[in-house]
């Protein structure tokens, strides 16, 4: 049970191999990380136009597409949609079939599924910039997206589903676990919020409670699952160590999921008081896996970090597993009710919500990306060199974003607490925002890298196929891909 | 052995709790909470909005504009005042139960005090020492009021009469509780810009109200239209300096569906889950950081 899958590898059956598996997700992984890269592109600029808003409130203002609340919904709904969770579905479907040691059931309808989800994140952006937002953060999607996204998930659910039925393998790796709460608990929290917030919608807070209930699900259960998933995998793969202990493992996982089920409500909101009470407790309790989870990681790397140095994805993954036991963290302290009075409705959330979904979902995804794509591609990377720089830039922007936020945030909520006029406190958070421009572009920067290597490597495949040149095809199709 | 079947069925069980605990119980606590008595005014609250507030509803989240603005103010802890209202008979008892909370004045400031009632006897005081006095005056057979006081920052802003709680947004579509305060809080924006010319100018330029403000200008839910043989009532009146010479700013539906929203947020209504303050102070442009003075509702002990 606690063996790495370095070792359960070893003694696969023969008739399916590594390359067997990766060629099978081929087409599916190739739409869902090809256009979870573009959607990286469309969030991290849309990011960056909302945050030169605050400088220059002009700018965009005559057009009713691009006012504020439309172009911060757009980045963030398409960071969260069209690349986090599309991405994150992709490495899970990949998992699931090299952990299970079988081929994707059904892989065409896995890529079916994604064009459903990509065609769902487009209306639902064209539905933001055209108003029609749900009016919830991170649930902007319109009532009309949903249903496509959902149909999306579905398919690609169940091809994640199936697979893990045809498992060859009788034990699980831990990050099976995890791949197998995350195939299920999306789709049922989203159908919940799209039900009670879209179909059925709840009378007044109610709708409120499910929308967080949803958000923190969403981030801290799915996103955690299958980040976790990941890290339990590429760590003790790239650097041929078994992972330390399958009981810290088992701590983390249920833990995760128990306490992570339960929160989201902040301090004061109108609900009934034992919400936000429970919240505050369980975001609390999440420390207890948060730190299982990173001591199994130094545990199971203790004695040699040196594979920190030779793989991109184990850097990308070791600083998303920082990121996220740091998130889990500040959680816990924001919400004790009295730092909440003081921080809740301040940039300090924001800079909260980007650890979570840029330094930890992000990070562990574009480390998952840059290790599967060449793999079920058949094609290496075509600029090398410019993975390591990408991470950099990743590095660089998830600094620049959270912690100019995070003491922007104190500083407004400690004189929002005083008697200090509105304009003199937004005025005070001016230099910060400042700073968290620079952020922005270094993550934009670290974007289009990804992308344009994405580009190159799907033109290096396809060129042969349309060329119809069956010696080019071969070659490129036996290079060995390495990361 | 196949783990498969258990882990499912771990995941199956957390994941029916979770729904169970934070959706169904909540729907079956606040999921069918119907308008109560106000304590006031005698009639139901809330009241349904008007019809164009509520379309006013729909333009607010269109624009996203609970990106920059929150409709809920928060409550920190609460302070008593006790106010003597009359003594009853035990004159000497009452006097030292009063002594007592007061150490500081004295046998004969005390007795000049409770000469002319009714008079505070308790001011600012915490749950404990408020329980034991009001105890021991009850014992006494004194009469007296107790009131309890709100605290908080953002009643301090004057940003509430109250906290909010959750019959306030009983008939919102779309509950918008916001996120962050990029822009002040709006929960009770109609008590304190009670002005809708004040609302359109600002939507339209929002620096000729609020000097420096970073809002962006809604431009696109106004009209400029040559001014006619008669110009029309509804006309912004602009300061001259960005005042367009010959045409007139006439706001669209959407504006004046978003200003009657914007008015009808007010969220004052007394309510037995929270204690007031006096009706916020209406914000005066040249002091935008008024801080109401404590004081509240009575409500009997």
């Amino acid at each position: 049970m606690s063996s790495a899958p370095t070792n359960t590898e070893a003694t696969a059956a023969p008739e399916v191999t590594p390359q067997q598996i990766d060629a099978s997700c081929r087409i599916p992984l190739l739409v869902i990380f090809g256009s979870s890269a573009a959607w990286l592109i469309v969030s991290a600029i849309l990011s960056f136009i909302a945050s030169l808003k605050f400088h220059s409130a002009a700018l965009l203002a005559d057009c009713p597409f691009f006012t504020y609340g439309h172009v911060q919904a757009g980045a963030f709904n398409t960071l969260l949609y069209g690349f986090i969770a599309q991405a994150a579905i992709g490495v899970m479907l990949w998992l699931i079939a090299r952990l299970g040691k079988t081929t994707l059931v059904q892989g065409g309808f896995a890529a079916v599924g994604a064009i459903f989800w990509n065609l769902g994140v487009t209306l639902g952006l064209i539905g933001i910039f055209l108003g029609d937002g749900s009016g919830y953060e991170w649930f902007e999607f319109p009532k009309y997206a949903a249903p496509v996204l959902l149909a999306g998930y579905l398919l690609m659910g169940a091809v994640g589903g199936f697979t893990f039925a045809e498992r060859k393998t009788t034990e699980l790796y831990p990050s099976q676990w995890f791949l197998l709460a995350a195939l299920f608990w999306f789709p049922w929290i989203y159908a919940t919020a799209v039900a009670l917030i879209h179909w059925y919608p709840a009378v007044g807070v109610m709708q409120s409670i499910v929308h967080q209930w949803y958000a923190h699900n969403l981030v801290t259960v799915w996103l955690g699952s299958i980040g976790i998933a990941a890290v339990f995998y590429f760590v003790p793969k790239i650097s041929a160590k078994p992972l330390a202990s399958s009981n810290y493992a088992l701590l983390t996982f249920w833990f995760l999921l128990i306490f992570g089920g339960m929160g989201g409500m902040h301090h004061g909101m109108p609900v009934p008081a034992w919400l936000p009470a429970l919240s505050t407790v369980m975001a609390f309790m999440l420390i207890g896996p948060a730190l299982a989870f990173v001591l199994n990681l130094h545990w199971t790397l203790e004695d040699d970090y040196s594979a920190f140095n030779s793989s991109v994805t184990m850097k990308f993954v070791l600083a998303g597993a920082v990121a996220f036991f740091a998130g889990i963290v500040i959680q816990a302290f924001g919400a004790i009710p009295q730092v909440s009075d003081i921080l809740h409705f301040t940039f300090f959330t924001v800079a909260v919500d980007k650890l979570m979904l840029l330094g930890f979902a992000s990070l562990v995804l574009l480390g998952g990306i840059y290790y599967i794509l060449p793999r079920v591609a058949g094609v290496e990377w075509p600029f090398a060199s410019a993975l390591k720089f990408h991470f950099l830039l990743g590095i660089t922007g998830v600094l620049l974003l959270v912690l100019p936020l995070a003491l922007g945030g104190a500083q407004q909520g400690a004189l929002l607490a005083s008697d200090t006029g509105f304009m003199d406190v937004s005025s005070a958070s001016m230099k910060f925002l400042y700073i968290s421009i620079l952020g922005d572009l270094a993550w934009l920067a670290g974007s289009l890298l990804l992308l344009g290597n994405v580009k190159m490597l799907v033109y290096h495949l396809v060129k042969p196929l349309v060329l119809g040149c069956v010696t080019d095809s071969k070659k490129s199709k036996t290079r060995e891909a390495t990361v | 052995m196949n783990q498969g079947p258990l882990v499912f069925l771990g995941v199956f069980v957390t994941l029916v709790t979770s729904w169970f605990g934070m959706i169904f119980v909540p729907q079956i606590q606040v999921g069918e909470l119907k308008p109560v008595p106000a304590e006031v005014s005698g009639g139901l609250y809330p009241a349904a909005k008007p019809g164009v507030a509520q379309q006013g509803a729909e333009v607010y989240r269109q624009q996203g504009c609970y990106y920059c603005h929150s409709q809920q103010v928060r409550q920190s802890g609460v302070q008593f005042d006790v106010i003597l209202m009359e003594m009853g008979e035990k004159t000497n008892e009452v006097a030292k139960i009063v002594l007592q909370a007061n150490p500081r004045f004295g046998d004969k400031a005390v007795k000049q005090l409770l000469k002319q009632l009714p008079k505070p006897v308790l001011s600012g005081a915490n749950f404990e020492e408020t329980k034991k006095t009001v105890d021991k005056l009850k014992d006494a057979g004194a009469k007296f009021e107790m009131q309890v006081i709100a605290l908080g920052a953002d009643l301090n802003r004057g940003w509430g009469a109250r906290r909010t709680v959750a019959n306030d947004y009983l008939f919102e579509r779309t509950v918008m509780l916001g996120e962050q305060r990029i822009g002040p809080d709006l929960t009770a924006i109609g008590l304190r810009r009670p002005d809708a010319a004040w609302h359109l100018n600002h939507l339209y330029a929002p620096t000729t109200e609020v000097e420096g403000s970073k809002m962006p200008s809604y431009t696109y839910l106004f009209e400029k239209r040559p001014i006619g043989r008669t110009p029309s009532p509804d006309a912004l009146k602009l300061p001259a300096a960005i005042a367009p010479a010959g045409y007139e700013v006439v706001p669209k539906p959407e504006a004046k569906a978003l200003v009657a929203y914007l008015l009808s947020l007010k969220s004052n209504a007394a309510v037995f889950e929270a204690p007031m303050k006096p009706e916020p102070k209406k914000e005066d442009p040249a002091a935008a950081t008024n801080v109401v003075n404590a004081a509240s509702a009575v409500t009997k002990p």
